[in-house]
C-alpha cells in the first residue's frame, strides 16, 4: 500500500495510531496491535478537544469535510427475550436504516439505537467516541458501501480526546464487518 | 311580554349559530400548546431516528411542525377567515404526535411498548 493518507483530519496532523496507545480506548488499541502491521500502519491518530468530539463541531473546528468522517452507532434487535447488538458504520452526512436493513439482518422484529450507557458499558469505548475498531467480537460490523470506497474517513478512536483516520477500505476487513449497499440514506 | 320572549328566542338561535364558533375557539386553544409540544418534541430527537423509522428528516419535521405553530398563532380565532389553515397546520401536528413521535421515540429505546 502507498504512504497513508490522513488530510482528512483537516489542521490535524496525525500519528500512526499505535504509536500512541494513550490516546486509544484499551480495546481500540488491542484490536489495532490484532490487525496486519501494514494495515495498521494506515490508521492514524490525532489529538483533539474532546468539547469537539461531536461531528459536526469537530469538522467545524479542524476543517475536517463532513463527508470524510464516519458515525458508528450500535443498534440493538430484539425479538422476544433475545437483545442482538449490532455497529453500523455510515458517513456522517448520511443516516443509518435502522428499521430496515439493520432490523433485517439481526432478524429482530424491533430495532433500536442502544441507549448510550448500555453501548459504553458493552464496548468499553466512551461516550460520543464509538469506533468500529475493537467491537465486541459477537457483533457483525454492518458498513455502507459509501464508507468503503472512501479514499479516507475520520471515525472514534474509543475515547473523546482523539480521532482515528483510516482508508475506507480498511474497515472493510474489520473482524465481523459486512459491506451493505443502501446502509446510510 | 312577546318582545321578551321574542329576545330568548333570538338569543338561543345566536346561542346556535354560535356553537360551532365556540367549538372552534376551544378546539383552537387546545391545538396552540399540542403545536408548541410536538415542535419541542421534534427538536429534542437525535436527527439519524427520523431515517431510523422511515421518516422525513429531522429538518423536514421540525420545519412542518413549527410552520404549524406558527400558523395556528397567526391564524388565529374562529372568527377569521383563516381556519382552514389552522385545521390544516392542526392535523398535521396530530400526525407528528400519533404516528411520528411514538416510532421515534421507541427507536431511541424510550419506553417499553408491547
Amino acid at each position: 500500500m502507498s504512504a497513508p493518507d490522513w488530510t482528512v483530519l483537516g489542521t490535524l496532523r496525525a500519528v500512526p495510531a499505535l504509536d500512541r496507545p494513550d490516546l486509544l480506548a484499551d480495546p481500540v488499541a488491542l484490536a489495532l496491535k490484532a490487525l496486519d502491521p501494514a494495515d495498521a500502519a494506515h490508521v492514524g491518530v490525532a489529538e483533539i478537544d474532546p468539547e469537539l468530539a461531536d461531528t459536526a463541531a469537530f469538522c467545524a473546528a479542524y476543517s475536517s469535510p463532513l463527508d470524510g468522517s464516519a458515525n458508528c452507532v450500535v443498534v440493538a434487535g430484539r425479538r422476544g427475550e433475545d437483545t442482538r447488538y449490532a455497529a453500523c458504520l455510515v458517513l456522517s452526512t448520511t443516516r443509518a436504516d435502522v428499521n430496515g436493513l439493520v432490523r433485517k439482518r439481526l432478524a429482530a422484529r424491533k430495532a433500536s439505537f442502544a441507549p448510550m450507557d448500555d453501548a459504553v458499558a458493552r464496548t468499553g469505548m466512551e461516550y460520543g467516541g464509538l469506533t468500529p475498531v475493537g467491537l465486541p467480537a459477537s457483533w457483525p460490523l454492518l458498513v455502507d458501501t459509501a464508507v468503503v470506497v472512501a479514499p479516507a474517513v475520520v471515525i472514534g478512536s474509543g475515547v473523546r480526546r482523539s480521532k482515528l483516520a483510516l482508508p475506507g477500505a480498511l474497515a472493510a476487513t474489520l473482524p465481523g464487518a459486512e459491506v451493505i449497499d443502501g446502509l446510510g440514506r | 311580554m312577546s318582545a321578551s320572549g321574542q329576545r330568548t328566542y333570538s338569543g338561543r338561535v345566536s346561542l346556535l349559530n354560535n356553537l360551532d364558533i365556540w367549538v372552534l375557539l376551544g378546539l383552537w386553544l387546545l391545538a396552540i400548546p399540542v403545536g408548541g409540544y410536538a415542535f419541542i418534541h421534534a427538536l429534542m430527537q437525535r436527527a439519524d431516528a427520523f431515517t431510523a423509522v422511515d421518516k422525513l428528516t429531522k429538518p423536514a419535521w421540525l420545519g412542518i411542525t413549527g410552520a404549524s405553530a406558527l400558523v395556528l398563532v397567526v391564524f388565529h380565532g374562529p372568527r377569521s377567515s383563516g381556519t382552514l389553515f389552522w385545521i390544516a397546520a392542526l392535523v398535521a401536528v396530530l400526525i407528528y404526535i400519533v404516528d411520528v413521535k411514538p416510532a421515534v421515540t421507541g427507536v431511541q429505546g424510550g419506553g417499553q411498548r408491547w
